[in-house]
């Protein structure tokens, strides 16, 4: 998959591809997930795992300064989360 | 070499956009900010017509009289460019072209109740006072209905 934006700087910039493959164990802290924008069917977002909290998960993006993520769109509904990224590419 | 491999990959096989999305500075919108100065118009047009002319050979009273009445329209008319004001921010910034797709009337909408708000601050109008909060009622269902949240409209007075 292909990184398009800015809030994963500087660990992912625009342009970067990824490779992703459906969960296989639960989440956890620091993976970087692809997940479903909860207002959005079929919008892919590329975050972190922060946490599990009652009702999801709580993904934010590393540049929290451009970055929309569950502080304004809350927790990530376990269906949401497609999958994890493995492996990136320069 | 693995990156090489994978540029051929890519140019044969487009990779799927991932979004490393940012909606703006903040992202907090709320149409409760434009709720409230439209209150503020619907309220300070209650007043203005209730209030009673005095007689004018009491010229305390008449004072008075003028003073409040300029405060009045002068509240009204602020709260008024602000209602507008916080109705265009959603309309620019926060809707977004696949609300629009879901909900073909936004741009009427928006139109319309800045219109109203225009009509209900050079007149001093109860019926386009009302109006508009029935507009902005109209706008908290809509946005809400983009974020598939169930918040209840209310009113403070």
């Amino acid at each position: 998959m292909r990184v398009e934006g800015p809030s994963m700087e500087p660990t992912l910039r625009a342009g970067q591809t990824v490779l992703m493959e459906p969960w296989r164990r639960i989440p956890q802290a620091g993976d970087l997930a692809v997940a479903e924008h909860p207002e959005r069917p079929g919008f892919l977002l590329i975050k972190r795992v922060s946490h599990q909290v009652p009702g999801g998960w709580i993904l934010l993006g590393d540049n929290p300064a451009q970055s929309s993520d569950s502080r304004s769109l809350g927790p990530f509904p376990t269906e949401r989360l497609i999958g994890r990224v493995v492996c990136t590419f320069l | 070499m693995l990156n090489r491999i994978m540029r051929r990959l890519d140019q044969a096989l487009p990779a799927t956009p991932v979004n490393a999305h940012c909606d703006g500075p903040c992202g907090v919108y709320d149409p409760a900010s434009a709720r409230i100065a439209a209150e503020a118009v619907l309220s300070m047009t209650k007043k203005l017509l209730a209030l009673e002319v005095p007689d004018s050979s009491d010229k305390a009273a008449v004072v008075k009289y003028h003073n409040t009445f300029s405060r009045y329209v002068a509240i009204k008319e602020k709260e008024a460019t602000v209602a507008k004001n916080e109705i265009l921010v959603l309309w620019t910034d926060y809707f977004k072209p696949h609300h629009l797709e879901a909900h073909p009337e936004i741009h009427d909408l928006i139109w319309k109740a800045t219109k109203e708000i225009s009509y209900a601050k050079v007149e001093c109008s109860l019926h386009h006072a009302e109006n508009v909060m029935n507009y902005v009622k109209q706008i908290h269902e809509l946005f809400w209905k983009t974020k598939n949240r169930d918040i209840a409209w209310y009113t403070a007075s």
